[in-house]
């Protein structure tokens, strides 16, 4: 249990430091990406805005979204593991407390 | 020729799109009926897509019962919610109860939702890229539940992927698992000792898990809460015919209309466009990463282990149950006929059954 702890803080801190220093890396770019459905929308004429509007929000590759999605990735995966921490530890604290005692 | 043209002049509304749709309806109910791939949803899906492909489709449109149903049910997310319900007092949490420490697969199993992630973003805005990647969550209401409430314009196709991924779990697995482990990894034994769990702790854990992810993921109440709720329902002794109620009647009833309501979202014109495709790709790409995050993180324990875990354990954590315990189960006695890691596995494919719940309400936090 005492491995399977040290393992398992060793991940949550991998996890920690990569989210943040995504997210402090992203905090020092200015944001440059475009809004393609704006665009889309005001140059498309009007028999075009019916055909164009289902792919709207398909804006073809790019990979501004990618790059920030990092992060979520990290805080995700990092978000889940503490979750699954806390209630792995109430459980046994439950299973310890409610046991029949021999 | 008039009179003719106007008792049938709606077939002349018919497109090769509509075929298309019918074809793939078609094929859908045969994957059903034949193959018995998750038929409770396939066939209903199927024969939906039937439905709202037939020109002037009476089912569809202002006040047709199947947008009606979408309204009343899908729209805001009550159906899923209510089936989670009965998937709730389905599950027994008892395997994974007697040994807490199998939630870390459930956990590691999520890791295709992320990359998920990543990937649809090169090709998606965010929100549709986050209901795309809840196609990795391996859960039905969960992805219909995320994907209605960040507004995604793919529904319909990440529904069918979602169901029809969950249905090709024996298939998608066991190459990813092979290409990860060894056949040394893959027969070592992991002996079961039987726990007991009390009914304190039976009732109390659906109370406390509630409690501990909605304080962390707020958006995730609704998903935790109802899953819990049905559990609780099971697990509390004094409401026998209200579970078997839930379990049966409630659970088959809002799958009919759950399976058949989707379909208001396959329309041809919705439908039919490369984002399918590539949704498809990506949902694919979810189960893999799911598969392979499981795995990978048992084989990142065993480094630690002196009493080593059998990795294909992580596979199970995805949240297709019991088909991915049932996987990892038939894996290891086919290397070892006396390796029995079935209860291991339903743990932590019961495990992943909240781990994903999990994920859809950060997905939901970061995105809603």
């Amino acid at each position: 249990m005492k491995k399977i702890l040290v393992a398992l803080l060793t991940i949550v801190a991998l996890l920690s430091v990569f989210a943040f220093s995504v997210s402090a890396e992203e905090s020092s770019v200015p944001e440059t990406s475009v809004d393609v459905s704006d665009d889309a929308s005001v140059e498309a004429s009007a028999e075009e805005k019916d055909d164009m509007d289902v792919d709207l929000d398909f804006k073809g590759f790019g990979s501004d979204g990618f790059l920030r999605n990092i992060k979520y990735m990290g805080l995700g995966m990092l978000g889940i593991f503490v979750v699954v921490g806390v209630v792995m530890v109430v459980t046994n604290v439950l299973n310890a407390v409610t046991s029949k005692k021999k | 020729m008039d009179a003719l043209l106007e008792l049938f002049g709606n077939v002349l509304e018919l497109d090769w799109k509509m075929v298309v749709m019918w074809i793939i309806g078609g094929i859908l109910i045969y994957l059903a009926i034949k193959k018995d791939m998750e038929p409770t949803l396939l066939l209903p899906i199927g024969f939906g897509a039937i439905l709202v492909n037939l020109p002037l489709s009476g089912a569809v449109g202002e006040h047709g019962p199947l947008t009606t149903l979408y309204n009343a049910g899908i729209a805001n997310e009550l159906f899923p919610l209510i089936l989670f319900i009965g998937i709730g007092a389905m599950i027994d949490f008892g395997p994974l109860l007697s040994n807490p420490k199998l939630m870390l697969f459930g956990a590691a199993a999520q890791f295709g939702i992320f990359f998920t992630l990543c990937m649809a973003s090169l090709f998606f805005i965010d929100k549709d890229a986050a209901s795309i990647a809840i196609i990795g969550a391996a859960d039905g209401p969960t992805s219909i539940v995320v994907a209605q409430a960040l507004d995604s314009n793919y529904i319909g196709a990440i529904m069918v992927a979602a169901y029809s991924y969950m249905a090709l779990v024996p298939i998608i697995q066991p190459p990813v698992i092979k290409m990860l482990t060894t056949k040394k990894e893959r027969m070592i034994r992991m002996p079961y000792v039987q726990r007991e769990v009390s009914k304190t702790t039976k009732i109390l854990f659906p109370i406390i898990l509630t409690v501990i992810a909605g304080l962390v993921a707020p958006d995730s109440v609704a998903l935790i809460g109802f899953l819990m709720f049905g559990n609780l329902i099971r697990e509390c002794g004094v409401l026998d015919s209200l579970s078997e109620t839930a379990q049966k009647v409630l659970a088959n009833l809002v799958t009919i209309f759950l399976g058949i309501t989707i379909a208001a979202q396959m329309q041809a014109d919705k439908f039919l466009s490369p984002a399918t495709l590539l949704i498809m790709g990506l949902g694919l790409v979810a189960f893999i990463f799911d598969t392979a995050g499981g795995v990978l993180f048992a084989k990142f324990l065993n480094l630690f282990l002196k009493t080593k875990m059998n990795p294909m354990i992580g596979a199970a954590g995805i949240s297709a149950f019991p088909m991915a315990g049932r996987v990892v189960h038939k894996m290891a006695l086919k290397e070892d006929p006396q390796n029995f890691l079935l209860m291991q596995a339903t743990g932590v494919n019961v495990s992943g059954q909240i781990a994903s719940v999990i994920a859809g309400g950060m997905i939901l936090n970061f995105f809603g």
